[in-house]
C-alpha cells in the first residue's frame, strides 16, 4: 500500500507539474511527457534449465507502471530522451522440477539446502525505480520508435514460494532424503538474495492519436541475474523481461 | 505470452542424479515381512549408508542373490542379483545415471533376535552421532536398548549445535553417573514464522525416520520395539524444572508447563509395525494397542520417584501368549519436557531430568 500512495503523489506531482510547464514553443529543442500503464512478463531463466520440467501455472500479477520522460531533439528526426520509471515486475508461477537446487525453511524454521525434486511454487513481486536512456527516432508524425537500456534500483524486493509434492536430497542429490508429502509444504525466501541494481535494454513505440495522447509499448529484457553474485542456491541465471502498454501524455 | 514462451522451452529431461536402494529382493522362504528402512541415517561404524534386513531363522546366509531395485538408470557395484556372502554385512556401491554421483550402502542380514531387551535404563552411557548424543543400555546377554530422540530431526537443521545444544542431551548430575536430560527450545525467527516456535526434548524407544522428519513429522517418530514379557510397570527418578513462560499461540497466558513420561504396550501386525506421533494425537486409541501407562511430572527440585503402571483394563484385550513369545508385541517408553511439545505448546528452558529408571514385567 505504502507505494500506492507514492504512486499516487508522483501523478499528483506530473499533473500539476505538467499544467505549469504549458506546452513548449515551436523552437523548443525539449519536449516531456509521461505515461502510465501495466505491464506483463515473468522471471525468465535463460538458457532454460532442465530442471524444469513442466509448468503447470503462470499468473502475470498486477503490475502497474508511471513514467515520466524528457527528449531532447537534435534534429526533427533523432532525439535522445531519459526519465524516471516507477515500476513492478513480478508472476506467479507452479512448476514441476527435478534435482532443482533449493534452500528450504524446515518444519522448525531453520534452513536446509539441497535438490529438490516436485512442486515449486514462485512468487516474485518486486518494485523498482528506474532510468532509462533510449534513443528516439521520428519515423513519421505519429510513430516515434526508440531503443536503449535502463538502470533499475529495486525498492521492495519479494522472491519466495513454497514447495510440496516431492523431497529434499540434503546437499547433494545423494543425500539425507526427506520427503514432503500429504499436505507437507516448506516455505523458501530468496528476497535478500535480490540484487539491488539491475540493467537491461529496452525497446519501444510511441503512436499519437490526438495532439497530447498517445499509446505507448515498450519491451524491456534485464541483462543482469535477478540474484546477487554470490546467490548460488539457484544454479542457472534468471532474468526480468516484460512488456509494458500505456497511455501517454506529451506536452 | 510468457506462458507459451515456458511451456515450449522445457528441455529434454536430465539423467537421473540420485542413486538409491529402493528395494531390497531376497527368496521368498528368507523374508520375514519386517519393513525395511532404506533412508537409515548414514553410519560412521559402516562408512556407509546401512540396510538391515531381517531374515527368518535359520536361513542360509553364505549364499545368497539379493535383487536390487535401484533409482531408474543407476547401476550397482557388485551386480544386483550377483551370489554373494552375508555371514557378514556387505558393501555395494551405487552409480547414479548421469554417473557423477555415488551412495555406498552397507547390507546386513540378521535373524530376529531372541534375546531379551535391556530393562534397566541408568542414562549413563551415550555415544555422540552425528553431533548428538544418542543413548544406549546395555546389559551382558541382552539386546542393548538404543533410544530414538528428535534429535536427529533437529540435527537436519541444527547447523553446528553442539551436542549440549540438542534438545535432548547427557547431564553428568545424574542420581547415579550421568543422566537424561531433555529441554525444550525455542526455534529462533524463522520457526515463529512458520508457527513452530519451540522445540521439546523428547526421547523414545523405536527409531527416528528422517525421511518423514519435516514433512509429516508425526510419522517420524516410530515407537516400539519388540517385548516378550507382559509389562507390569515402570519406575524411575526425575527432577523438572518449568520455563518461565509458557507458548500456547502466543506467550500471552499464566500456564505453567509440565513433563510427561508414559508407555505403550500393542499388538504388531503387517499393517501396524510402529506406532507413530499420529497415534499419540489420537489419544492412543487404536485396536492394536493393549497397555498404557502414565507419569504426570510437575516441578521438582530434587530427585523424585516415579512409577507407573500399565492399564490393560483400558483396552480390554487378552493377551496372546503364543505371539508374546514370538515378538508380536511391541513396548516403548516415551518422555517429553513439554506435555504438548508436538503441538508445539510449551515453555522454553523447561527440563526434564531422569534417571535409574526400570522396565518391570511378569
Amino acid at each position: 500500500m505504502r507505494h500506492g500512495y507514492f504512486f499516487a503523489a508522483v501523478v499528483a506531482a506530473l499533473l500539476f507539474g505538467g499544467s505549469a510547464a504549458q506546452a513548449r514553443t515551436a523552437g523548443d529543442r525539449w519536449t516531456y511527457d509521461f505515461h502510465a500503464g501495466i505491464s506483463i512478463g515473468g522471471v525468465v531463466p535463460m538458457p532454460f534449465p532442465v530442471e524444469i520440467r513442466e509448468i503447470r501455472g503462470y499468473n502475470p500479477l498486477f503490475l502497474p507502471y508511471l513514467e515520466a520522460d524528457a527528449s531532447y531533439w537534435f534534429n526533427s528526426r533523432w532525439a535522445i530522451s531519459s526519465g524516471l520509471r516507477f515500476e513492478y515486475k513480478g508472476m506467479k508461477t507452479v512448476a514441476r522440477v527435478k534435482n532443482y537446487g533449493m534452500k528450504i525453511i524446515g518444519e522448525d524454521g531453520s534452513q536446509m539446502s539441497g535438490n529438490w525434486t516436485g512442486i515449486v511454487q514462485t512468487r516474485v513481486k518486486s518494485s523498482f525505480v528506474s532510468i532509462p536512456v533510449v534513443a528516439v527516432f521520428r519515423l513519421s508524425n505519429t510513430v516515434d520508435l526508440k531503443a536503449g537500456g535502463f538502470a533499475s534500483f529495486i525498492m521492495e524486493k519479494d522472491f519466495g514460494g513454497k514447495v510440496y509434492d516431492g523431497y529434499l536430497r540434503e546437499g547433494s542429490p545423494v543425500g539425507d532424503k526427506i520427503q514432503f508429502s500429504d499436505g507437507a509444504v516448506a516455505a523458501y525466501d530468496f528476497s535478500s538474495d535480490i540484487a539491488a541494481v539491475h540493467y537491461g535494454a529496452q525497446i519501444g513505440a510511441d503512436w499519437r492519436f490526438s495532439q497530447h495522447l498517445k499509446l505507448h509499448g515498450t519491451l524491456t529484457w534485464s541483462l543482469s541475474d535477478i540474484f546477487r553474485d554470490s546467490f548460488e542456491t539457484i544454479t542457472f541465471d534468471m532474468y526480468p523481461v516484460y512488456a509494458s502498454v500505456g497511455i501517454g501524455y506529451a506536452f | 505470452m510468457a506462458a507459451v514462451c515456458l511451456a515450449s522451452c522445457i528441455r529434454e529431461e536430465a539423467a537421473n542424479s540420485e542413486a538409491d536402494i529402493l528395494r531390497c529382493i531376497l527368496p521368498e522362504e528368507m523374508m520375514t515381512g519386517i519393513a525395511i528402512d532404506y533412508y537409515a541415517p548414514y553410519s560412521e561404524e559402516y562408512n556407509a549408508y546401512p540396510i538391515d534386513i531381517e531374515v527368518k531363522k535359520g536361513s542360509q546366509l553364505g549364499s545368497v542373490a539379493l535383487v536390487l531395485e535401484l533409482t531408474p538408470g543407476a547401476t550397482v557395484v557388485p551386480e544386483s542379483g550377483s551370489v554373494q556372502n552375508f555371514t557378514r554385512r556387505v558393501r555395494y556401491t551405487v552409480t547414479s545415471e548421469d554417473g557423477k554421483w555415488h551412495r555406498t550402502y552397507s547390507i546386513g542380514l540378521k535373524y530376529p533376535s531372541e534375546a531379551e531387551i535391556v530393562t534397566e535404563y541408568g542414562f549413563d552411557n551415550a555415544k555422540i552421532t552425528k553431533g548428538y548424543y544418542v543413548f544406549t543400555d546395555t546389559a551382558p546377554g541382552k539386546t542393548e536398548v538404543v533410544w530414538a530422540s528428535g534429535n536427529q530431526g533437529y540435527s537436519i537443521t541444527a547447523g553446528n549445535a553442539a551436542p549440549e545444544e540438542y534438545p535432548t542431551s547427557m547431564d553428568s548430575n545424574g542420581r547415579t553417573g550421568n543422566c537424561l536430560k531433555m529441554t525444550t527450545l525455542t526455534t529462533g525467527a524463522l520457526g515463529e514464522k512458520v508457527g513452530k516456535p519451540i522445540a521439546a526434548g523428547n526421547i523414545f524407544m523405536g527409531r527416528f525416520e528422517v525421511l518423514n522428519a519435516l514433512g509429516d513429522a508425526l510419522s517420524a517418530t516410530k515407537m516400539g520395539i519388540t517385548f516378550r514379557h507382559i509389562p507390569k510397570k515402570v519406575t524411575g527418578w526425575y527432577k523438572y524444572s518449568p520455563g518461565e513462560k509458557f507458548y500456547d499461540d502466543g506467550y500471552d497466558n499464566d500456564l505453567v508447563d509440565n513433563g510427561i513420561i508414559y508407555a505403550i504396550f500393542y499388538e504388531t501386525s503387517t499393517n501396524l509395525q510402529y506406532m507413530t506421533g499420529h497415534q499419540a494425537n489420537e489419544g492412543w486409541i487404536h485396536p492394536n494397542m493393549v497397555a498404557y501407562a502414565k507419569a504426570d511430572i510437575s516441578a521438582r527440585k530434587d530427585w523424585t520417584s516415579f512409577e507407573m503402571e500399565f492399564d490393560y483394563e483400558r483396552y480390554g484385550k487378552t493377551i496372546d501368549m503364543e505371539l508374546l513369545a514370538s515378538g508380536g508385541y511391541n513396548i516403548a517408553i516415551v518422555m517429553s519436557s513439554s506435555i504438548g511439545g508436538d503441538k508445539f505448546k510449551g515453555a522454553p528452558g523447561s527440563t526434564l531430568w531422569v534417571d535409574d529408571m526400570v522396565l518391570e514385567y511378569e
